[in-house]
């Protein structure tokens, strides 16, 4: 092993480490698995032998890809979200809700988008204020958030009486052969790789995740970036239930159910650790396309969902298993 | 004394990368017998505990128990043998009860395979009545005092008929009542013949309860023999007797103005705490395990709450804020690297520039560049062995994970530096780089407080030396104005009265 000593100049250009973060090891364990998933998808079904397949697969898994960023971001940073799947119900109830009552699609969106950060912010407050345990806060308030939607709705959908097109676009539309949902998604995923490799903040989610009473003697805001987390979290979700509502423009009082169980598996699948400090967005990513190219691929083959649910967790549990072999091989 | 002893090692040697921790150490243990074991820190004692209790195994020399040669492989072997460690840190469960603690992994079974429940309170009764301790088995042990938890641990080395008991630095967390409860019962072992091997900074300790004492210094046996025979200061002359090695290259510097005033900083056990560092200055603090010194260096930085006033350079510090103490020119290099130093996954860049990342942002975005070049450079300034920057750090040596933290402290540009500790767990080598380092940033004008528990450290480099005990300074001295001897004693809470005293005595043990 070569040493660096003293004099010696590192050759450093930022755009290898850009190609280099590409091609770490841990990716190449999601790709193999996501290229397997494809090829006995393309041979055992037929059908999907045609790129419209794969196009209504990155529309279908864009609300996933967009939650998923907030759960990791967080993730990394030590804490925990179970409230996206109430949230999709909650986003899209109050949102098509604002839409009847005002006739405004502009403030139905805001308002949705809003739940987002308010809840976002409760959460934060809950858990670096009142040092209540995420997991247990986001639990209560997964809980309360689809009770609310109940009480509410009185598990009645609630649909658009404007019948705003443009709303159904952001769901349905296509910019050349592109959902538009998909280039959304493509964008946040962009943009959060880079705040989390690059940038000030993603650095202390990292330093955070990793050691948190080390975080803090270092001068950083342990709790401040916890609670932009949470906030993060929120808002990503609400643009994931924006889009859930804007499928069929309606606001659903069971959408999002089991939800967030598909993004946190996605998540834990692209090798973020559930202990923190550890964890890559494009994992995450690479963890919803692959969660999602299966239940696709069970789908085009007509499986039963039950059936289906039997085949995602075995894909899952193999993940994790060779996960824990790389890292076993790479500490000892 | 039996003629058999419990325990005995003989020619016991182990060497580490670098450093002899023991080097033809000869140790016996008879039964019924209280063996203290003192010495200074790193002078070879925790090795030896690690030795016989099987964690550690030697590179030469034999070990016997009951006169039959033993060959530990882990620590199941060791306490198959009835030998028993009870740490400073215990491994109770704190949501059992007492009796469940005691007979974990051994509960007494019924008939039909559940827990007998009247046996278990029954029997753990009769155990800690043995000796003399009333406690209520059914009582939970989260709900019992440090020192009765100690107990409770014992006795459970008791149910598994343990016959060496190792008590290391037992008293640290306890007040006198619970020392005195906790001497009661090691009396009682000893009438049951259980061999207690008893390590202690505190030498009043050693005189009160243990027949035999041992010394160690520097990896190697200085003597052992009753405690009747000898007197304190002679204890702390065999512990401390050697020259201050000169890889203590203390360089004078120009000492300027004040840096850092501390006025009347309380904060937990550490009370109406004083004291000034100046430019260019090296004061170090030192105290035994419990003084409080290392709280001193926590409260001052802000990394727990305090009263009192931290001035730096003319500047008050917002208690408990480790932010503003960083952006005044204050820094804390903690006295442990892992607990709150190091953040082992990141890679030795990022932590190099943990605490001025502010600094490399520009509009929250990380100039890479920039970040590199400042990492490359304290790599090359601090000698930092790595094989490239991108390393996770959890893959470096000790005394290179240490310099990569100093090196974090030394980017944020403090005025005083505070280092809790700095060669903890380091090598000889690195050590000698560390205090190195020190002295280029007093020649730059930084201010030094320096935190250990290792004597010749603090009179190797200290300007100043302050001693506390018990939360308090007890005595403060000129660089080469005091003797070890005093300071230890200062340190041990021994009045210098007694220590001259004890000088007096002709030493009569050989």
């Amino acid at each position: 092993m070569s040493v660096i000593s003293r004099g010696q100049t590192i050759v450093s250009v930022s755009y290898v480490r850009a190609i280099r973060l590409l091609f770490q090891r841990e990716l190449y364990v999601l790709f193999a698995l996501f290229a397997l998933v494809v090829t006995v998808i393309l041979i055992v079904v037929p059908e999907s032998r045609q790129p419209r397949v794969f196009f209504d697969l990155l529309r279908e898994v864009a609300p996933n890809l967009i939650a998923v960023i907030g759960i990791t971001l967080l993730m990394i940073g030590g804490e925990f979200d179970l409230t996206p799947g109430a949230m999709l119900a909650t986003v899209g109830v109050v949102t098509v809700s604002v839409f009847n009552w005002t006739q405004s699609m502009a403030l139905g969106i805001v308002a949705g988008l809003a739940v987002g950060p308010i809840v976002g912010s409760i959460l934060g407050y809950l858990v670096t204020r009142l040092k209540m345990g995420s997991l247990i806060t986001t639990l209560g308030m997964m809980f309360a958030l689809r009770g609310i939607v109940y009480v509410y709705t009185n598990k009645t959908p609630i649909v658009d009486k404007n019948r705003f097109e443009s709303f159904i676009w952001l769901y349905q539309g296509s910019i050349g052969p592109i959902a538009v949902p998909t280039i959304l998604a493509a964008v946040l995923v962009i943009f959060f790789l880079f705040v989390l490799t690059q940038t000030e903040f993603g650095r202390h989610i990292f330093a955070v995740g990793g050691n948190a009473h080390a975080a803090r003697v270092a001068g950083i805001h342990v709790e401040r970036v916890k609670f932009l987390l949470f906030v993060l979290s929120g808002t990503m979700n609400a643009i994931a239930g924006m889009l859930i509502a804007a499928q069929t423009g309606t606001g659903y009082f069971d959408a999002g159910l089991g939800f967030e169980l598909s993004v946190i598996t996605a998540t834990v699948l692209g090798g973020v650790s559930l202990a923190g400090g550890e964890g890559n967005l494009l994992g995450a990513v690479l963890g919803v396309l692959i969660l999602g190219m299966t239940g696709k691929g069970l789908r085009l083959m007509a499986v039963p969902t039950t059936t289906q649910l039997v085949v995602t967790g075995l894909v899952m549990m193999l993940a994790v298993y060779v996960h824990t072999v790389r890292k076993r091989t790479v500490i000892s | 004394m039996a003629q058999i002893p419990l325990l005995e090692m003989r020619n016991i040697r182990k060497v580490f990368p670098g450093v002899v921790a023991l080097d033809n150490v000869d140790f016996d243990l008879y039964p019924g017998e209280v063996h203290a074991l003192v010495g200074e820190n790193g002078a070879g004692k925790s090795t030896l505990i690690k030795i016989i209790s099987g964690l550690y195994r030697r590179d030469a020399g034999t070990m016997s128990i009951d006169g039959e040669p033993v060959n530990f492989r882990s620590p199941a072997d060791s306490i198959a043998r009835g030998i028993k460690v009870v740490y400073q840190e215990l491994d109770l469960i704190p949501g059992l009860s007492v009796a469940e603690n005691v007979f974990l992994g051994n509960l007494p079974r019924t008939r039909w395979g559940a827990v007998d429940w009247r046996r278990l309170y029954a029997e753990t009764e009769a155990l800690l009545r043995g000796f003399n301790l009333e406690i209520d088995p059914r009582t939970l042990v989260r709900d019992l005092r440090v020192s009765e938890q100690q107990l409770v641990e014992i006795a459970r080395a008791l149910s598994r008929r343990a016959r060496i008991i190792i008590m290391d630095e037992p008293t640290s967390a306890l007040s006198p009542a619970e020392v005195n409860t906790l001497f009661g019962s090691i009396q009682c072992l000893k009438e049951a013949g259980v061999g207690v091997i008893y390590i202690s900074h505190k030498l009043e300790e050693v005189y009160k309860i243990a027949d035999r004492v041992t010394v160690f210094r520097d990896g190697k046996r200085i003597i052992t023999c009753p405690v009747a025979e000898t007197q304190p200061h002679q204890l702390v002359n065999w512990m401390v007797g050697r020259e201050l090695k000169d890889y203590f290259p203390k360089t004078s510097s120009r000492i300027g103005r004040p840096l850092l005033v501390v006025r009347d900083v309380s904060s937990g056990r550490v009370q109406n705490l004083n004291l000034v560092v100046h430019s260019g200055e090296v004061v170090g603090i030192f105290g035994l395990v419990g003084a409080g010194s290392h709280l001193v260096g926590r409260a001052l930085f802000g990394d727990v709450p305090r009263t009192g006033e931290v001035i730096i350079d003319g500047k008050l510090i917002t208690p408990y804020s480790p932010v503003d103490s960083l952006k005044k020119g204050l820094a804390l290099l903690t006295e442990n690297r892992h607990r709150d130093g190091l953040v082992h996954l990141l890679s030795v860049k990022a932590n190099l520039s943990l605490a001025m990342l502010d600094q490399l942002a520009s509009g929250g975005w990380i100039q890479a560049k920039r970040e590199q070049s400042i990492a490359a450079e304290q790599i090359s300034r601090l000698a930092i062995k790595t094989p490239s920057l991108d390393q996770a750090v959890r893959f470096l040596s000790g005394g290179n994970q240490q310099k990569v933290l100093l090196g974090r402290w030394l980017l944020c540009e403090p005025k005083v530096l505070i280092l809790s500790e700095p060669t903890r767990g380091i090598d000889v080598g690195a050590k000698a780089e560390i205090y190195r380092l020190i002295n280029q940033l007093t020649q730059r004008g930084i201010g030094i407080l320096l935190i250990s528990t290792e004597l010749p450290e603090i009179m190797g480099i200290s300007d100043r030396i302050i001693v506390m005990f018990n939360g308090r300074i007890v005595a403060e001295f000129s660089r080469g104005d005091a003797t070890e001897e005093q300071i230890m004693a200062a340190a041990a809470g021994v009045t210098t009265e007694q220590f001259l005293k004890a000088r007096e005595v002709t030493p009569q043990c050989q």
